[in-house]
C-alpha cells in the first residue's frame, strides 16, 4: 500500500480517504508511530506551512484538520499498545468580555489535528472557568485568544488568578488574537505568543518539551 | 428613525464572490467543495435569516475624551474623542444579523461542523456590516446634506467594551431582539452598535485601517493580499 496517500488525503483535506487509508494501514498491521508523525504530522506540517505562505486558507486547515481528526480517531484505540504519546492536553477559550471564536476553533482543529487533546471551553471564559477546567482535566497548556484590545488585558488577570491559585508553575500559559503581540506576551508574563494556529500547534510542542 | 427596520437577505445583495474575498480567496481560487458550501449557505441564509436595524438621534455633548448622551456618560479614548469632535447630534444605532442567524449558528456549533460554522460566522459578519451600511444610508436620507462620522462602537478603537451596557440604556428596551450580557456583550453575536457624529464641521470617514493599531486582524492580511 502507499502512505503517501494518506498523506495526500490530509493534505488536501479528504476525509473519506483518509479514514480509507489509515485502516489499510491498519489491517497491514503498520505502527501508529510511523503513520501518525511520517505521513500525518507531516501533511499538517505543510499545510500550516501554505498556510503562513498565503497559499492556503482557513478552509484548508480546517478540511485538513477534520481529516487528520478522523483518521486519529481510527489510531487511539491502538495508541495504547504503542509508542505513540500524546502530544499533551490543552484547555483553550477565548476570554471573559470577548465572543470572538473563528480563530480560537481553528486553533483547537490544528492541535486536536497534530495530537493534542483539547478542551474547548468556548467564548467569554472567566479566570475561575480556566482555572476550574485545568484543574478538572489537569491541563499542561492553557491557552487565551482575544480579539479586542479592550478583552486582551483580561489574559493577565487570568495569569494573576493562575499565580494567586498556586498553579502557574503547574501550566503553560499561551496567548494569541489579532491585537496581541510578542512584547505584549512577554509583559503580561505569559510563556508564548503566536499569530496564527499554525505557529500555535509548533509553541504547545516546544512548551510540552521545555 | 425611531422604528425598527427590518430588511430582507436579498436587499443586502452579498454574493459569494464577496464572502469568498472575506475568507481571503482574493487572487486564489477555492475548492469547488469550499464555493459550494458557500452557496449552500447563502441559500441557506436567504431562507431563514432576518436582519434588522434601529438608529436614533440625540443631544449630546463631547470633551477631549467624553461623550454625554442625556445623562448617561462614555469614556473614551482621545482617538475617537477627536474624531467626534464638532459633532452637534449624535445617531445611536445597532444592526443585527438576527436572532434566526444565531439559532442556526447554534445549531452548527453543537453538531460541531468547523467548517460550516467558519463559512456560516463569516456569512454572519457580512450580514450585521451590510446590514450596518443600510442603516448609515437611511440615517444620510434623515440627515440630508449634514457630514457624518464613521461608525463607533464599544470594544473598538480603545473604547471599552463595558460601555455596550450604557449604549443599551439609551435604546429601547430589547431593540432588534439584542440581548447584551454580563461581560457588556451583544446576543445575536453578529451584531453592531455604536455611535455616529453629525455635524457640519466633523470630520467624515476619517477612521480606517490606517489608523487602527491591529496589526494582525483579516482585513490588513486580505488587503495585503490584493496587492
Amino acid at each position: 500500500m502507499n502512505l503517501y496517500e494518506l498523506y495526500d488525503a490530509i493534505l488536501n483535506g479528504k476525509l473519506e480517504k483518509a479514514v480509507e487509508v489509515t485502516n489499510q494501514a491498519i489491517s497491514q498491521s503498520i505502527e501508529p508511530q510511523i503513520i501518525i508523525n511520517d505521513y500525518m504530522v507531516k501533511a499538517m506540517e505543510e499545510i500550516g506551512a501554505r498556510f503562513e505562505a498565503g497559499s492556503a486558507f482557513v478552509p484548508n486547515l480546517l478540511m485538513s484538520a477534520r481529516a487528520m481528526k478522523g483518521s486519529l480517531e481510527i489510531l487511539k484505540p491502538l495508541m495504547n499498545n504503542s509508542n505513540v504519546t500524546p502530544m499533551g492536553k490543552v484547555v483553550v477559550g477565548t476570554v471573559k468580555g470577548d465572543l470572538h471564536d473563528i480563530g480560537k476553533n481553528l486553533v483547537c482543529s490544528m492541535l486536536e489535528g497534530c495530537g493534542f487533546e483539547v478542551v474547548n471551553l468556548g467564548v467569554d471564559i472567566s479566570s475561575e472557568k480556566f482555572i476550574e477546567a485545568v484543574k478538572e482535566h489537569k491541563a499542561n497548556i492553557v491557552c487565551m485568544s482575544a480579539l479586542l484590545t479592550t478583552t486582551m488585558t483580561y489574559m493577565k488577570e487570568v495569569i494573576d488568578a493562575f499565580e494567586n491559585v498556586g498553579l502557574r508553575k503547574d501550566v503553560k500559559i499561551m496567548v494569541g488574537g489579532a491585537p496581541l503581540s510578542e512584547d505584549f506576551a512577554n509583559e503580561i508574563h505569559a510563556d508564548g505568543y503566536s499569530d496564527n494556529a499554525n505557529s500555535a500547534v509548533s509553541l504547545a510542542k516546544k512548551l510540552m518539551a521545555s | 428613525m425611531n422604528a425598527i427596520r427590518r430588511i430582507s437577505f436579498e436587499s443586502l445583495a452579498i454574493s459569494s464572490s464577496d464572502v469568498l474575498k472575506l475568507m481571503g480567496y482574493v487572487k486564489q481560487s477555492p475548492d469547488a467543495f469550499v464555493s459550494d458550501l458557500v452557496d449552500e449557505l447563502l441559500l441557506c441564509a436567504a431562507t431563514i435569516v432576518k436582519p434588522s436595524y434601529y438608529f436614533t438621534i440625540s443631544d449630546g455633548d463631547i470633551s477631549a475624551t467624553q461623550l454625554s448622551i442625556n445623562k448617561v456618560q462614555f469614556d473614551l479614548n482621545s482617538t475617537i474623542a477627536t474624531l467626534l469632535r464638532n459633532s452637534e447630534l449624535f445617531a445611536l444605532f445597532v444592526a443585527t444579523a438576527g436572532v434566526e442567524y444565531q439559532e442556526y449558528h447554534n445549531e452548527l456549533s453543537k453538531a460541531g461542523d468547523t467548517l460550516m460554522l467558519y463559512v456560516w460566522d463569516v456569512i454572519g459578519s457580512f450580514i450585521a456590516e451590510s446590514c450596518g451600511d443600510k442603516m448609515e444610508l437611511e440615517l444620510e436620507n434623515e440627515i440630508a446634506d449634514t457630514a457624518h462620522t464613521n461608525r463607533f462602537s464599544p470594544g473598538y478603537c480603545g473604547w471599552n467594551i463595558k460601555e455596550q451596557s450604557q449604549l443599551f440604556r439609551l435604546l429601547p428596551n430589547g431593540v432588534c431582539g439584542i440581548k447584551v450580557n454580563e461581560s457588556s456583550l451583544m446576543y445575536p453575536i453578529k451584531s453592531i452598535s455604536g455611535v455616529i457624529g453629525i455635524g457640519e464641521g466633523v470630520d467624515t470617514k476619517k477612521y480606517g485601517c490606517q489608523f487602527c493599531e491591529l496589526k494582525n486582524c483579516y482585513k490588513k492580511r486580505i488587503k495585503k493580499l490584493s496587492i
